[in-house]
């Protein structure tokens, strides 16, 4: 069985999501943001999952492990179309744009096969071994894409309020998991208080986005632009005469 | 300005040798993209001192414990 706190995180989460899909349907932006929104609605599925096979057939089943992984590698994959979507979005007044998706596309079709290739000799355990293996390897590509995504976010100065917040969900998310497995590594005892981690990141980014489609308007800048000090000089020599 | 003369001009990348170029570039941002991956995990993992996969949870339900590892 879970604990309280697993099952309040859960339902939270699950709570979260449905709220942002409803907003988000109210607003009727839905198809605007779809891989948001389908991301979200994958994840909460997999969550409600996740509780019924623990009920069922306990947290430590082999039933449970493949389901969750297996779960897990689709929702990756939706992250990463999300990923995707936010550099389509940035980038479509660029040189880069008809290069993002045949690159991505390529990109991920080469992290499947090197996650096949470190596994494919254990035979016994190829599939869940594949799993755990592509799972890394899409948490590490998510760090990398998020963080480039967010070097390309202040380099080209994106002007939209509410592509600055989802970004940074997904940021929080990633650098909460990257800091999490680092704290594994240089303190064992904190393991377990430590697993709680993951799954609050989770809760947060969702929590964030709930509050950016609910109250940052869709035209909102994401910054006030400043008048540049010789700016503001002309201004007032043009006053004083 | 070396952007533009790496991507070269996208209008006149139509054409068989248009999409050979942009293909190449697209192979070589995605090798790129590869070895950047690779390279952040070998250093991550290299001071793990165990094979602990890293726990990445999609939802808010609690990752399951890996089969043999403690």
């Amino acid at each position: 069985m879970i604990g309280t706190y697993d099952l309040i995180v859960a339902l939270l989460s699950v709570a979260l999501s449905l709220g942002m899909v409803g907003v988000c349907l109210r607003q009727k932006v839905f198809r605007r943001y779809v891989f948001v929104n389908l991301y979200i609605l994958v994840s909460a599925a997999h969550t409600l999952g996740t509780l019924y096979f623990i009920h069922y057939y306990g947290y430590r089943s082999i039933t449970y492990f493949y389901f969750y992984y297996t779960g897990d590698a689709v929702g990756s994959m939706i992250g990463y179309l999300l990923i995707a979507s936010f550099f389509d979005q940035l980038l479509r007044d660029s040189a880069f744009r008809p290069y993002i998706r045949p690159t991505l596309g390529i990109f991920f079709i080469m992290v499947v096969g090197i996650s096949a290739l470190f596994v494919w000799r254990n035979y016994s355990t190829l599939y869940s071994s594949f799993l755990i293996e592509l799972q890394q390897n899409m948490f590490f590509v998510g760090v990398l894409l998020t963080f480039l995504l967010w070097l390309s976010m202040n380099y080209l100065r994106a002007e939209s309020r509410r592509f600055v917040l989802l970004v940074s969900g997904l940021g929080i998310y990633f650098s909460a998991h990257a800091a999490n497995y680092a704290l594994q590594f240089l303190s064992s005892g904190l393991k377990n208080a430590l697993t709680m981690v993951p799954p609050l990141a989770y809760t947060l980014m969702v929590a964030l986005w709930l509050y950016t489609f609910w109250r940052v308007p869709e035209g909102e800048a994401a910054v006030e632009s400043v008048p540049r000090p010789e700016e503001s000089l002309v201004k007032v020599k043009i006053s004083s005469e | 300005m070396r952007i533009r003369l790496f991507l070269g001009n996208v209008k006149s990348s139509r054409g068989v040798l248009g999409k050979m170029r942009r293909l190449l570039v697209c192979l070589l941002f995605a090798f790129l993209l590869v070895c950047s991956m690779v390279g952040l995990k070998n250093v991550v993992t290299q001071h793990s001192g165990s094979d602990t996969p890293v726990v990445l949870a999609i939802g808010g339900g609690p990752p399951p414990p890996i089969p043999g590892s403690n």
